[in-house]
């Protein structure tokens, strides 16, 4: 079983973790004082839900020693954000962390197992995959309706091309929409992909689903070649991390185009002088590391990069920030399955910017913004959540 | 009397709440297994329950005696030992909800904790009032209940000693509640080890889960040290090494002095695998190295570094300087709780044997261990040996680890390392030891016999008085 077989190599893996549990905290060297970084683990508490935990359950799966799907075993799986906190921290001290490439993969691998064996996955997460298929969006929504945010037509030739993502077309449009802006006062040429766009396959592979997934990629990287694509910018940090880091996996080869990540394309704008910053925007901001932007791709300094620049903001900055960020909790196919946890993870980290006096948080990813926004909604909308981009088109005018 | 085990199931979520408590295996199987997993196998418990508070411990105590069923007390779960895998079965009861920090009185200069408490969050409460904890040299993400309960080692002041225990509140097996010291009297504070006739404290001390739960523990706290200065000597010559280490701590002149093989310091510390570059680009090529610990006001630690320098002329090290192998800013966040320290699994898992003797038996422990390393077919370069002299050096205490970092999905390794253990155990008793490091089955069983007079007897009588059911953590220590 193909599942089993890309289990088994983690086998030695399971054998080597050293139950030291430093991957259950954020790095008290740098932060002076103990907190914790597993939203999973603090949640659930029970040991199986922190990476150390669940290297053992991955053991039990390759051993046989874990007989049954029980509902417990498909929610310790299926409830990591794959924020990959954990991971950070084990890499650094051990040959476990260091050696495998990253505690996700094993996660990663651990679901395409369950989906696999017929265990998993989630009610919801068979919901999205389903509509993926009919729709090209996890979201249930037409395709027809991927360009509703925009007057824009879509679908002309071009170099520069923004890959919109399914969140910032249905659910964040403020996020496409700004983007759109900031493009447009560069007097750059750029294309957006319109009904040529399908979901990136994100959701797919962090929840396991792996069959349709060369499919999208090979959809993705087709329709944007034809378009002549030389550039893509994303809004959404799993967009950009999917398209950058695993297409190339799974297609056996690099697309001839560039991906960049918002971030990284309005700071080199702001760098070159392609892009002024007129306006002031007054407000004390604290920011949020998208996982799949930070932790994930290494993508630490330029938003904060592009918040400095912006007049008469101040960025002020919460302990758990960069690689020991806390997850928003939206990841990994847990705002679907488990929203509750998602939405209490989010509120935990409103409460974090709160505690250092800051009610607008700011992130750079429509998906952390959604569920970001969930909690403030939760919370009686006491904080105010955006996207970089979004201040940024507010500093252009 | 044999319940079925879902009325089990059903009374123990009546004590802490239904989603405190599971009997599902994919719960139990992180339960099963710790970083000692090749010398203790691997073993599911039945149930794990998470309490919350004294009063839920005790319930679950009332229910465990009632029926029979084991019950293995957890506070990190970090121990090296495997002390925590049940042997039969039965209740792990973790305590990670009992998380509260009490009180942490800077007059008194003590600090009351519950055991879901970790170092990290301790030293750093303690730190915003001027205090400190003892820390001991294993990840902060540890409990200082579990830590302190079991007599630690604090290498980066060891000059405080093992022992930092006042007293304690227990939940017995049978679900009543024990207050040791002054703990015990009322209307006044836990911050006495003695209250009156015999130390009950000490009693249930150093035991691994199998006399009770601690569910509170008060101990001694004390001030940060003005100042910390660090120097490392390097020596090829174990015997002149020793004999520095032994002046140095009979002058008491430092707040730490830890003799090691060339490879700890390197392994827990250094940034890279390649410890033999290390080896010759920070140390050297020395092959022991000696981490002198200064704390104190600026101006007694000039007065102290002259006093060593007296010392480090006579005996001439191959290699003086430092702080070696680490820059001052991250020995100081190691010092005071450490995180480098887990570094050892980048080599892979992590093997040791620990016991107390004379810091003068050193090089007899040393060619003792590398003989039988040698007969059981280990690789010599692999075999590292530590002492950490501590106060009070009477005797001339010190604890001593033999240790390396293994493959640990080689099982052929782990089997000669399981051997090595055992014959080493009757061997280091025969040639002399002042008692082992953490209790565990092993030790009491090569002790059994040799030990003169009652001792080991005469502590199992006072275990199956406090424990008649033998439910806590039956195995682990005597056989059953
Ligand atoms: C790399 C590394 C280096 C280390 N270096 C040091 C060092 O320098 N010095 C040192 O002292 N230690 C060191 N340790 C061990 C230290 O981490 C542990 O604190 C110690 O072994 C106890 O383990 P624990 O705190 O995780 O307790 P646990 O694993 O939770 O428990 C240990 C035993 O105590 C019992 N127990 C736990 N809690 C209670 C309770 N509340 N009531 C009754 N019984 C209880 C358990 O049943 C078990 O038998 C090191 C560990 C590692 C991984
Ligand atoms: S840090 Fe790595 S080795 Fe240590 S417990 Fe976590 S997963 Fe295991
Ligand atoms: S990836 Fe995140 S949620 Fe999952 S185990 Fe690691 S720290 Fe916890």
């Amino acid at each position: 079983m193909q599942g089993l077989r890309d289990l088994e190599k983690w086998r030695k893996f399971s054998y080597l973790c050293a139950h030291c549990r430093c991957c259950s905290a954020a790095d008290y060297h740098t932060l002076g004082e103990y907190m914790q970084i597993c939203p999973s683990g603090t949640y659930f508490g029970f040991e199986s839900y922190f990476s150390s935990g669940k290297m053992e359950v991955i053991r039990g799966l390759i051993e046989g020693l874990i007989s049954k799907p029980s509902e417990k075993l498909l929610e310790i799986v299926y409830v990591c954000t794959l924020c990959g906190a954990c991971e950070k921290n084990c890499e650094e001290f051990t040959l476990l962390g260091e050696d495998s490439g990253g505690l996700t993969h094993i996660f990663e691998d651990a679901r395409a197992f369950l989906v696999e064996s017929g265990w998993g996955p989630l009610e919801k997460h068979k919901e999205f995959a389903s509509s993926i298929r009919v729709n090209h969006n996890p979201y249930l929504e037409p395709h027809e309706k991927r360009e509703s945010w925009t007057e824009k037509s879509s679908l002309r030739k071009g170099s520069l091309v923004y890959f919109t993502g399914c969140t910032s077309s249905y659910r964040q449009k403020e996020v496409a929409k700004a983007t759109v802006k900031a493009l447009e006062a560069m007097e750059e040429k750029f294309v957006i992909m319109g009904s040529e766009e399908w979901c990136c396959g994100s959701p797919l592979l962090r929840t396991g689903q792996i069959d349709q997934i060369t499919e999208l990629a090979e959809h993705n990287v087709k329709a944007l070649k034809e378009i002549g694509a030389k550039k893509v910018i994303t809004s959404c940090a799993g967009c950009y991390r999917t398209l950058k880091s695993e297409y190339p996996k799974i297609l056996g080869a690099q697309p001839d185009f560039e991906v960049v990540h918002s971030s990284q394309f309005f700071a080199g704008a702001l760098d070159k002088n392609k892009l002024k910053l007129t306006k002031d925007v007054d407000a004390t901001v604290t920011y949020h590391d998208p996982c799949h932007l930070g932790r994930h791709m290494g993508v630490y300094d330029e938003p904060r990069n592009l918040l400095k620049k912006i007049p008469d903001l101040k960025l002020v900055e919460m302990p758990r920030s960069r690689q020991n960020s806390w997850c928003c909790g939206a990841g990994g196919g847990v705002k679907s399955a488990f929203p509750d946890f998602a939405t209490s993870t989010a509120v935990e980290r409103l409460r974090e910017a709160e505690a250092i006096g800051v009610k607008k948080i700011v992130s750079m990813c429509p998906f952390c913004k959604h569920n970001l926004t969930d909690a403030a909604k939760l919370l009686k909308n006491k904080f105010e959540v955006y996207d970089v981009v979004e201040l940024l088109s507010k500093a252009i005018g | 009397m044999k319940m079925p085990e879902k009325i089990i199931l059903r009374l123990l979520e009546d004590a802490v709440g239904k989603e405190n408590v599971s009997d599902d295996e994919s719960i139990l199987i992180a339960y099963s297994r710790d970083q000692y997993w090749n010398f203790v196998p691997p073993k599911m418990p039945d149930y794990v329950v998470r309490p919350k508070n004294t009063e839920e411990v005790q319930a679950v105590m009332r229910i465990a005696n009632r029926y029979r069923i084991p019950v293995i007390p957890m506070s990190s779960g970090v121990n090296v030992r495997g002390l925590c895998i049940p042997e039969q079965g039965g209740i792990v009861l973790e305590l990670k909800r009992m998380n509260r920090i009490i009180e942490i009185n800077k007059d008194a200069m003590t600090a009351t904790v519950e055991p879901g408490v970790t170092m990290v969050e301790f030293v750093a409460s303690a730190r915003k009032l001027g205090l400190r904890p003892a820390v001991p040299g294993a990840p902060a993400v540890v409990s200082p209940v579990s830590n302190y309960m079991l007599r630690g080692v604090y290498h980066h002041i060891s000059s405080i000693g093992i022992d930092h225990v006042l007293s304690m509140e227990i939940v017995l097996p049978n679900g009543e509640l024990l207050y040791t010291g002054s703990a015990a009297f009322p209307n006044i504070g836990p911050y006495s080890r003695f209250g009156f006739g015999p130390d009950l404290t000490g009693l249930f001390m150093g035991q691994p889960g199998t006399m009770g739960v601690v569910t509170k523990l008060t101990c001694r706290m004390y001030p940060l040290p003005e100042a910390e200065e660090w120097l490392g000597a390097g020596f090829n010559d174990l015997s002149k090494a020793v004999k520095f280490v032994d002046e140095l701590m009979t002058e008491k002149l430092l707040a730490s002095c830890w003799l090691l093989h060339w490879s700890v310091p390197l392994i827990t510390m250094a940034p890279s695998r390649d410890l033999q570059k290390l080896r010759e680009d920070v140390l050297g090529g020395c092959e022991w190295f000696i981490n002198l610990t200064f704390e104190s006001s600026k101006g007694l630690i000039d007065y102290k570094r002259k006093a060593v320098e007296k010392i480090v002329q006579k005996y001439k090290p191959d290699l003086i300087g430092g702080p070696l192998p680490m820059e001052v800013g991250p020995i100081k966040n190691e010092w005071m709780y450490p995180r480098r320290i887990f570094n050892w699994f980048k080599f892979g898992n992590y093997f040791a044997l620990a016991f107390w003797g004379p810091l003068t038996k050193f090089e007899e422990y040393h060619d003792l261990g590398l003989k039988f390393w040698k007969k059981h077919g280990l690789d010599p370069e692999k075999f590292s040996i530590i002492a950490a002299p501590t106060e009070p050096y009477c005797g001339k205490l010190s604890y001593i680890e033999m240790e390396c970092f293994y493959d640990s999905t080689n099982r052929a390794e782990a089997e000669s390392l399981t051997a090595f253990t055992s014959d080493m155990t009757n061997e280091l008793i025969e040639l002399g030891i002042y008692g082992w490091f953490r209790p565990y089955a092993l030790a009491v069983k090569a002790s059994l016999g040799k030990l003169k007079g009652n001792y080991v007897e005469l502590w199992k009588k006072i275990h199956d008085i406090i424990d008649p059911n033998n439910t806590m953590n039956p195995g682990k220590l005597w056989p059953v």
